[in-house]
């Protein structure tokens, strides 16, 4: 172990090194997977009983009244328990606000609330319900010819 | 192709003045010298060869930000010739924030479901830039601890040569040396060679003779030992030149020790040069 006398081949020489092709490898392997959930719909469903270790292989058999009802904060282990992390660009008035949210929140559910939670209840709330969505869109300017 | 980094836990024992005078050696023997500067010090490789740089402003190209693949332009464009046949990539104030970048890259990578290897990052940018068609040897002038500047620079050329004081601290810097790259293997499962040991300001006292001794001893090859040339580097640093064009243009008179000091980092040089499977150019200069 350790120090070694000798010379090594660093594997410049070869543009197919096997270093390059560790990283391509390793590469690959998780895309498979991202595709597979990228139909966004099925998130908040999919989140609930990857969470649960009985339902994780299949998402099509998944079901099962008995897991579903209990609530995701009771039955997962960590807080970001079967959640995947997502990029989200935020502007910086956004991203303040999101304190105050937190704050309300915690007034009205008279608990703490995890940020990774409200932010994704957001999420939820967004898909339940389009049309609040499409109003702040018009905020920004889509849909100008209605206004 | 000839890839090394000369390493050393204890810092001011000659990391980078055995870097620029071997890539002086390499050049005048006729190969393609590509020198990286990776030191965040202020004294490093591309102080000691002085090219007119500005490591400090942001805005212009460097080697960090081809590390974290945001260049500005091409990576041989980075180059500057600085004696001949001697490249130079110099250093830039933007290192001292690797770790940072890598990670952010890192985590970017991950929130997209790839995955990404900070410490392949110099490997994959010499790879891309395909340095094996322009160069014979690339060396690196890494930073002394362990950490993402290290790590890069051992990945990427998988070769230390070794400088050392022989003194007690020296021993215990090559001790650990050996636990730095057996955590490196560890942990990104590469292994490193030494291609040999240099032992520098060597004084013929009993104990360092005994340390030499121990050195031999223990399976690294020790081409050449450097005695005390104090003010032969010292006149290097202050005139930014190699040892080579110090004493043939900034020496009065040749000095006999200097002149030897001078062929044993060539002996060194072609040991390693041998070592690499290196051909002998044509031209030698």
């Amino acid at each position: 172990m350790g120090l070694k006398s000798g010379s090594r081949d660093a594997g410049l020489d070869d543009s197919e090194s096997d270093v390059d092709q560790s990283t391509e490898k390793e590469r690959n392997t998780p895309q498979t997977e991202s595709e597979e959930d990228a139909d966004p719909s099925s998130t908040e469903i999919k989140d609930e009983h990857e969470s649960t270790p009985s339902s994780t292989s299949s998402e099509t058999e998944s079901q099962r009244p008995t897991m579903d009802s209990i609530p995701y904060k009771l039955r997962r282990d960590k807080v970001n328990e079967g959640r995947e992390q997502v990029p989200y660009f935020l502007r910086e008035g956004v991203l303040e606000a999101e304190d105050e949210l937190q704050d309300t929140l915690e007034e009205l559910l008279g608990e703490k609330v995890y940020k990774s939670d409200y932010r994704e209840a957001s999420m939820v709330v967004a898909q339940r319900n389009p049309e609040l969505i499409a109003e702040v869109l018009r905020e920004w300017g889509y849909d100008l010819d209605e206004i | 192709m000839l890839t090394y980094a000369p390493v050393s836990e204890a810092g001011g024992v000659g990391k980078t003045t055995t870097a620029a005078t071997l890539a002086a050696s390499h050049a005048r023997a006729g190969h393609e010298v590509l020198v990286i500067d990776m030191d965040t010090q202020n004294g490093s490789l591309t102080y000691f060869f002085g090219p007119d740089y500005d490591r400090g402003d942001p805005n212009v190209d460097n080697l960090v930000r081809h590390l974290v693949g945001r260049p500005k332009g091409e990576f041989h464009d980075l180059a500057i010739e600085v004696e001949e046949g001697i490249d130079l990539i110099p250093s830039h104030n933007m290192l001292e924030d690797l770790h940072e970048f890598l990670l952010n890259e890192k985590n970017q990578a991950e929130n997209f479901g790839e995955s990404y290897s900070m410490y392949h990052q110099l490997h994959r940018v010499l790879s891309e830039a395909n340095v094996r068609d322009k160069y014979d040897v690339v060396i690196v002038d890494s930073a002394g601890k362990a950490g993402p500047i290290l790590y890069n620079a051992l990945v990427a050329v998988r070769n230390v040569v070794i400088p050392f004081e022989a003194t007690a601290k020296g021993q215990e810097s090559i001790e650990g040396l050996d636990d730095l790259v057996d955590g490196l293997e560890e942990s990104i499962d590469i292994d490193v060679g030494v291609l040999a040991v240099l032992p520098i300001g060597y004084k013929d006292t009993r104990d360092q003779k005994e340390i030499l001794a121990d050195l031999r001893g223990s399976g690294f090859s020790v081409p050449v030992v450097i005695g005390e040339r104090g003010s032969l580097m010292e006149g290097c640093w202050k005139q930014q030149c190699s040892p080579y064009r110090y004493v043939e243009e900034h020496r009065s008179r040749k000095r006999d020790y200097e002149t030897e000091t001078l062929n044993q980092f060539d002996e060194l040089a072609r040991h390693l040069e041998r070592e690499a499977g290196l051909e002998i150019p044509e031209v030698t200069a």
